[in-house]
């Protein structure tokens, strides 16, 4: 390589690092105990979870579930329903002061799936967890903070770029792995940098980068949003189920009802969410009921159907778009909570050594210029 | 050339394929995913447990060192 275009990607690396170093540090020491968010609640004692019945109970009607979920709010309307996948029992709902919030101040509930008791609320909103999550995903500034950590995310991806580019001139003279023991301090964390930095290479650029998607998530909902919309007033919609179907529950302006046409007109679809109308994740006439499957690539990959209580009429309003897609496949690439527990520990040990890279490139550059001891 | 990049690159090639396998298949995909993302933790950790080793003599004057493993017997 010209010692110019080395010089060149060198000022990139220097710049590019140390301009998001501090946040990205910030980011990775937050997103330590995010990792085993559920196990933490687990052994805290915060994990709320349904009482054991029998196999089989029956489910009571979501409708009655949002009854009870208001009559233990009031004032507020629910938003969405959420089912995890290894939690049956449970409706996660998230109710607000109106359905088009953004969301920000909104009350999250869990709720007996068979008796529709509200369960209890999930301490979000206060306590060491919630502060490390707020600074990890908006320090509490919202959209402007989630496009902020984005913007350093993709400052973290050009200093990951540019570090490869340096890393072979770097390397010519030694063995890969190989730490120079005999030398100053500075050219032992010079080799350990470039030794971590590689082989954490492929790692930190997928979590960045999902990472840098899921700041964009929002965004990524209100666009799909207006492309439903627009398909919907377009006429261009597909109909899975007509409102005349006799093979489905007689639409009756339930959401229970809803729901089960739409599970009927997706056969070996499970519910994972259920949106009301006039959320982000509806349209304003129209049910959102997303559905996953059973694989592990459909349970991530989910499809929305509309459904409109009032008439029953399932439709599809065209294929899930590109984006959508990658936000999806972002999430769980980003949380690595897709291969039990230790996937997580390994998650948490690149976590570590990405937060050595770091920590190692500033110390560079503070001992810069601090010249070799001759041997 | 070929030398500098053989490991990273296959180190690479592991760490995609660990990250994907887990995505697409449940159980030996989830295997397969700890083991390949594994190889870049343990060879980044043993890089780190060799500089700590040597962090620990203090003082520059100390020339290299000594191995752990040559204490006095």
């Amino acid at each position: 390589m010209q010692a110019v275009t080395l010089r060149r990607w060198g000022w990139v690396h220097k710049w590019s690092s140390l301009i998001c170093t501090l946040f990205i540090l910030m980011l990775c020491l937050t997103g330590l105990p995010l990792v085993f968010s559920h196990e933490i609640d687990h052994l805290t004692g915060n994990e709320i979870e349904a009482p054991a019945m029998p196999e089989g109970t029956p489910r009571a009607p979501v409708d009655r579930v949002a009854a009870k979920a208001v009559e233990a709010y009031p004032g507020l309307v629910p938003l969405y329903f959420f089912a995890e996948e290894d939690a049956p029992d449970v409706w996660y709902v998230k109710l607000d002061t109106r359905v088009d919030t953004d969301e920000s101040a909104s009350t999250l509930i869990l709720s007996d799936a068979r008796t529709a008791e509200v369960l209890g609320a999930p301490n979000i909103d206060e306590g060491f967890m919630s502060v490390m999550y707020r600074l990890h995903v908006d320090l509490y500034a919202g959209l402007a903070g989630k496009l902020f950590l984005g913007f350093m995310g993709l400052l973290l991806m050009v200093a990951i770029v540019s570090g490869v580019v340096l890393y072979a001139p770097f390397m010519r003279k030694l063995r890969f792995a190989e730490v120079r023991q005999e030398r100053t301090a500075r050219t032992r964390w010079l080799d350990l940098h470039n030794l971590l930095g590689i082989v954490t290479l492929v790692w930190a650029m997928a979590v960045g980068f999902t990472g840098v998607i899921n700041t964009w998530a929002d965004l990524i909902f209100q666009a799909w949003q207006a492309e439903q919309v627009a398909a919907l007033q377009a006429g261009e919609t597909r109909v899975l189920l007509a409102a005349d179907a006799d093979d489905a529950p007689a639409a009756d302006g339930s959401l229970q009802t809803a729901v089960d046409r739409v599970l009927a007109a997706a056969p070996g679809m499970a519910v994972a969410m259920i949106a009301y109308p006039g959320t982000l994740r509806a349209t304003p006439e129209h049910v959102a009921v997303i559905l996953r499957g059973d694989t592990p690539l459909t349970s991530r990959l989910s499809q929305a159907l509309l459904v409109d209580p009032a008439d029953g009429a399932v439709l599809e309003a065209g294929p899930r778009p590109w984006y959508v897609t990658a936000l999806q496949l972002s999430e769980p690439l980003h949380f690595g909570d897709y291969g039990g527990l230790p996937l997580k520990i390994l998650w948490a040990l690149l976590d570590i050594l990405t937060i050595v890279v770091l920590g190692s490139g500033l110390y560079l550059w503070l001992k810069r210029g601090a010249t070799e001891v001759r041997t | 050339m070929m030398r500098i990049w053989l490991w990273p690159v296959l180190i690479g090639v592991a760490s995609t394929l660990g990250l994907i396998a887990g995505l697409v298949s449940e159980d030996t995909g989830d295997w397969l995913s700890w083991l390949a993302l594994a190889a870049p933790v343990a060879i980044g950790l043993h890089g780190l447990s060799r500089c700590g080793a040597r962090a620990q003599t203090r003082g520059g004057a100390l020339r290299g060192a000594a191995p752990r493993r040559a204490g006095r017997s």
